[in-house]
């Protein structure tokens, strides 16, 4: 098993569309989703990412948490996987994803000597 | 609230906070500014979905939206502040009085300001049939599109409505419910809101949907709201409660295992919530302190008498005319007539029955199709197959779903 990082993007947030039912219903899903990793003991970390942002370089600060790309990553999880297509249908099964969240998938470099 | 017997084990959780922090906020903001307050609880439900989907739920998620809903609206006080300190004109405040300010109006009782804002949707100026949907949409978190789903009417029309109806209660102020004479005057209206949504979720037409029962609860919960407060749980509003905690208690058994209506003869009577019966007659018992008689006793007692019987045949028919017979004082409408028939026939007779059909007019109910089942259920009991029959097709042509349609085949075969 190797552990991967899904770093779920938005581009404006769909989310903020829904209405408070099915706000609730998402999170459901979202609760069925993660308990379903964990329960499988595949759920090595994830968090919310909120505010304040900002991002730094060299030559500038900018607030916010985002300088060109259009999309903000709103959180991440990390999970144990076979393989990168496991992480994939992994990524797949997400409730964000039917929502148009983007879910970059990475893979942590694993310790060699481990 | 989890152990309350009108809610169920179904946890509306964002629905029903997004009614009491609107409530609050259109308090603390004042109704001018009911757009901020929309705004300000969709952030926060937002705030909490993004944060509670990758980590955990506080233990008291009530509490966590207050909090943050608490500092939106101070970020927005804030910001109003120092818009108006640019204008030398204005008089400014401090910051410390802003957040003195919305602590302590969140501090206080938060049921109050949702029977607040249930009445000031009851305004005179707001349609009947805009008062329920204003209602459902600031205090039971229902959006537009949900509304018109659960009314069959298109999202643009209910989004229309809805923004008549707050632009009223921009213009006319929130109402103030510790008059306790204003606030009494209304609770006949209140009720009716309150009636109709109830009505609407177990009547509806579109029986497949699953919004139904979601009116019905939100009917009692609302109904709940005026209890709580000593001034409106007048034996009336008890008489709402018991009359719908009692309808309710049969929800679940008017259709079968695959969402088809089902007729009261065919309900499995072991069905019925226990504890919403219970919580019928607990209200029935506090509507009768008093002199007060309504509409709504009536309907209460006739909802009681059937929750009372066993079966139908254990039914007290006898009583449930004469309690239709005095319902006939406070509204003479063909439904009602329409019952009373069914009742007459059931304790006198069928003859007896039919002839009530003929001593009314029933022209409103041309396109009802339980009007003609009923007709031809008396009809084929007193042996008259062929007006039977007759009956029986002009139901079958005037069913609104498939759902009825079925119900009717099998009353039929």
């Amino acid at each position: 098993m190797i552990d991967y990082l899904l770093l779920i993007r938005n581009e404006g947030n769909p989310m903020a569309e829904l209405s408070p039912a099915e706000m609730q219903k998402h999170l459901e899903e979202w609760k069925i989703w993660m308990g379903g990793l964990a329960a499988s003991g595949r759920l090595k970390g994830g968090q919310p990412l909120g505010e304040p942002a900002a991002c730094v370089r060299q030559d500038l600060v900018v607030d916010g948490p985002y300088v060109e790309a259009k999309d903000v990553v709103g959180g991440y999880v990390i999970a144990s996987c076979e393989s990168m297509q496991h992480a994939i249908e992994t990524a797949k099964a997400c409730p964000g994803v039917a929502l148009g969240s983007l879910i970059e998938v990475r893979q942590l470099v694993p310790n060699i000597l481990e | 609230m989890a152990d309350n017997p009108h809610f169920g084990t179904v946890d509306h959780l964002f629905r029903h906070e997004a009614g009491r922090l609107t409530a609050v906020l259109v308090r603390v903001l004042g109704s001018r500014d009911f757009q901020v307050a929309e705004d300000i609880v969709q952030d926060t439900l937002l705030t909490a979905l993004e944060t509670w989907r990758l980590g955990e739920m506080p233990a008291n998620p009530a509490a966590w939206l207050t909090q943050v809903a608490k500092n939106k609206a101070i970020d927005h006080l804030r910001h109003q502040s120092a818009k108006r300190r640019l204008d030398p004109m204005l008089a400014h405040e401090s910051q410390d009085s802003i957040e003195g300010s919305v602590a302590a109006f969140f501090s206080r009782e938060f049921t109050n300001d949702e029977v607040r804002l249930m009445f000031s949707c009851c305004a005179p100026g707001i349609a009947e049939n805009a008062r329920v949907a204003i209602i459902l949409n600031t205090l039971s978190g229902f959006s537009a599109r949900e509304i018109s789903a659960a009314f069959l009417e298109s999202t643009d029309a209910v989004a229309r409505r809805l923004t008549r109806a707050k632009a009223t209660i921009r213009k006319r102020g929130l109402f103030d419910v510790n008059q306790t004479d204003e606030a009494l005057k209304c609770l006949p209206t209140v009720h009716r809101a309150i009636y109709l949504m109830f009505n609407e979720g177990y009547h509806s037409s579109q029986t497949e949907s699953p919004i139904r029962a979601e009116l019905c609860f939100e009917a009692l919960r609302m109904g709940g709201l005026l209890v709580e407060q000593t001034m409106l749980a007048t034996p009336s509003t008890h008489a709402l409660m018991a009359m719908m905690c009692f309808h309710a208690a049969r929800l679940d058994s008017r259709t079968n295992g695959d969402g088809e209506l089902l007729m009261l003869k065919d309900q499995d009577r072991s069905n019925w919530s226990a504890g919403l019966t219970a919580a019928g007659f607990a209200h029935l018992r506090r509507s009768a302190q008093g002199n007060e008689a309504s509409a709504l006793h009536l309907q209460a007692a006739l909802a009681a008498t059937h929750a009372a019987a066993k079966s139908l045949e254990d039914t007290d028919w006898e009583l449930i005319v004469s309690l239709y017979n005095q319902l006939l004082d406070f509204e003479d409408t063909a439904v009602v007539r329409l019952n009373r028939a069914i009742a007459v026939g059931r304790a006198f007779g069928p003859e007896r029955g039919l002839q009530e059909f003929n001593g009314a007019d029933f022209t409103r109910l041309a396109e009802y199709p339980f009007y003609h089942a009923a007709r031809s259920e008396l009809l084929r009991q007193a042996g008259r197959f062929v007006e039977s029959k007759h009956a029986m097709t002009l139901a079958l042509q005037h069913a609104r779903n498939a759902s009825e349609r079925r119900l009717l085949q099998e009353k039929q075969g």
